[in-house]
């Protein structure tokens, strides 16, 4: 009798278990996730606004043009696919690459001042030219907080360095 | 009361046991199955085609040109007596090439080590065949400019040793032949996050990495580089969360700050920009407990040029040797704990083409079947001295066999041997002897 009971009670369990609620609320109305405006969203889903990996030449280009406001002559961009190319760890080989970019007296960079000042519009700016989309607020609180709590070693150079390194700017 | 206890106690170590196999570094599940013979591994690549009877059987002019000239060009590796007549692979003297170099080391490797007098490489192509030795198979990409689809050596090693990406090192000759793309499959189990640190030393400390990574400051990863990398790992979480992902070496910050250091200390000194310099700096700074790396020194010119061929080997021979030497005397940490295994990734043709040279001397390809005729030696801790294993009659191993031959010295055979990549009859060179 005892015996009977639990497995009774265990196929009303598992049967409780198994069921699924149906949603009844969604009155036929797509979901979509809510994504920072040109970063992700496209027609195949999630992704489909930037998912393919830049070549080193694109990375270089895109790098030499937003940092020096010039284009990169083809020498200086032959050596340095050239030389990335020959670096195992890419990652590596672009930290150096960015921060001798930003290191060099012809950068083209907003003042430590000015980004202190107005680390909105900077942020902003960064974000478009790098990113090629709009900030959102989570980013945006949380870097100007971190530039605004070590502005002694925060500026536009490691900001910079930091987008310029991150996987986002790798891909377009 | 008891039984609480021994339901928590249950619960608990089942909980451990689920758990810590992903706790554990670089993706390891469990502790490697076999011993180590060494603690080093440097696997030489001796590159470009070399065919059996210029380098093992020492036939010198005699088996190409029709001139009945034999001798050994290739003097630290073999025993023999180099060329009495028509001295032109050594370097220029009186005459181009008339003043063979030294011998580098104080005895052959043939009497240090163990030989294997004839293997059959399982490539014919120069891409295919350094791969092949990496990969112990055949599973290339199809295309040039593609990482190789199954794992490599340096992702066997990684993956399950655990070991950091500053111990695995992959040295090319160049950036051609997708030579980089060596360091790491695109197999979605290993990949590049178990790949190899790799340099193409006459690009990377060439013009090229010259003018692009000289670094007048290097930024520390605990000064400058720490606020950069907060920022950007907070970025990357953002995108990871979104949905996208990059799998990069997986240096620490540590290791690229070192690797940085590296580099610019060659820049300083204007050194490095050499195959055989530069590995013996990777050596000696990092003490890889595996290092590969591939020479050509020219030998690919035989398609063309007989006589350059002659010096490439020789060269080749000179570079190997010296890299060993620097190994044992250069290196404490390394020196008889050390095993370095010499392949070259395929022969060439029986028969000429019909290309001349400057001392009308007939070129030769690749692609017949005494393409597949290789030879192969193992020298250092634990490998039987003087020892020859196979001849001309009787073929024993291929060069994809170093895959596994690495594996075993580093204790991790059975796995690479359970991942199901390495061909079938591939084996240890220890097993075949």
């Amino acid at each position: 009798m005892r015996l009977a009971l639990l497995v009774l009670s265990l196929a009303i369990l598992s049967f409780s278990i198994s069921c699924k609620k149906k949603d009844s609320n969604l009155y036929e109305i797509n979901g979509i996730t809510a994504v920072p405006h040109g970063a992700y969203e496209g027609v195949d889903g999630i992704e489909g606004g930037k998912k393919k990996l830049k070549t080193i030449d694109q990375y270089v280009g895109v790098l030499y043009s937003n940092i020096f406001k010039r284009g990169i002559t083809v020498n200086e961009l032959n050596e340095a696919r050239d030389a990335i190319y020959s670096v195992g760890d890419q990652q590596l080989a672009y930290e150096i690459l960015v921060v001798n970019y930003l290191l060099r007296p012809d950068a083209n960079l907003p003042s430590n001042e000015f980004v202190h000042a107005y680390p909105d519009s900077f942020l902003t700016q960064v974000y478009n030219d790098y990113f090629v989309r709009d900030i959102s607020e989570v980013e945006r609180t949380y870097l100007k907080n971190h530039i605004l709590n070590n502005s002694q070693e925060v500026g536009a150079k490691e900001v910079i360095a930091a987008v310029a390194l991150s996987n986002e700017f790798r891909i377009y | 009361m008891k039984r609480r206890s021994f339901i928590k106690k249950t619960g608990l170590a089942a909980g451990a046991a689920i758990a810590a196999p992903y706790i554990l570094p670089s993706g390891r599940l469990f502790a490697q199955s076999g011993s180590r013979m060494a603690d080093h591994v440097i696997l030489a690549m001796y590159g470009g085609g070399i065919r059996q009877q210029e380098s093992i059987l020492q036939r010198y002019l005699d088996d190409s040109q029709g001139l009945p000239i034999p001798g050994n060009i290739m003097i630290n590796m073999f025993n023999g007596q180099q060329p009495e007549d028509k001295i032109v692979y050594g370097d220029d003297g009186f005459l181009p090439g008339d003043t063979p170099k030294p011998m580098v080391l104080g005895d052959t490797i043939q009497n240090m080590g163990t030989t294997f007098r004839e293997m059959r490489a399982t490539a014919a192509g120069h891409y295919n065949g350094f791969l092949t030795m990496l990969l112990g198979n055949t599973n290339f990409a199809q295309a040039l400019r593609e990482r190789p689809l199954s794992p490599t050596i340096f992702e066997y090693l990684r993956r399950h040793t655990g070991e950091k990406a500053s111990k695995v090192w992959f040295v090319g000759e160049s950036i051609n032949n997708s030579t980089p793309l060596m360091n790491a499959s695109s197999h979605r189990d290993y990949g590049i996050k178990y790949g190899a640190n790799f340099f193409a030393p006459p690009t990377t400390f060439g013009t090229p990495g010259k003018n692009t990574f000289n670094q007048d400051i290097i930024f520390h990863p605990e000064e400058e580089m720490e606020h950069i990398y907060k920022m950007k790992y907070f970025m990357d979480n953002y995108y990871r969360n979104l949905g996208g992902y990059i799998d990069d070496l997986g240096s620490t910050p540590d290791e690229k700050y070192q690797v940085k250091q590296f580099m610019q200390e060659l820049y300083d000194f204007n050194q490095g920009g050499s195959t055989v310099d530069c590995t013996k700096r990777i050596l000696k700074e990092f003490k890889p407990t595996l290092l590969a790396f591939n020479l050509s020194s020219g030998v690919d010119g035989c398609h063309g040029n007989f006589t350059n061929y002659l010096r490439g080997i020789h060269t080749g021979d000179n570079w190997v040797a010296q890299i060993w030497k620097y190994v044992q005397e250069e290196i404490p940490e390394m020196s008889g704990n050390t095993i370095m295994i010499i392949c070259p990734e395929h022969g060439r043709d029986l028969n000429p083409n019909p290309v001349f040279d400057q001392n009308d001397w007939f070129g030769y390809d690749h692609g017949d079947a005494n393409t597949r005729r290789i030879f192969a030696q193992m020298i250092g801790k634990g490998v039987p001295a003087g020892l020859e294993v196979g001849n001309e009659n009787n073929p024993i191993g291929l060069s994809a066999d170093c895959c596994l031959t690495v594996a075993d010295i580093l204790g991790i055979k059975q796995e690479v041997r359970n991942a199901g990549h390495v061909r079938g009859d591939s084996q240890s060179l220890f097993d075949r002897i």
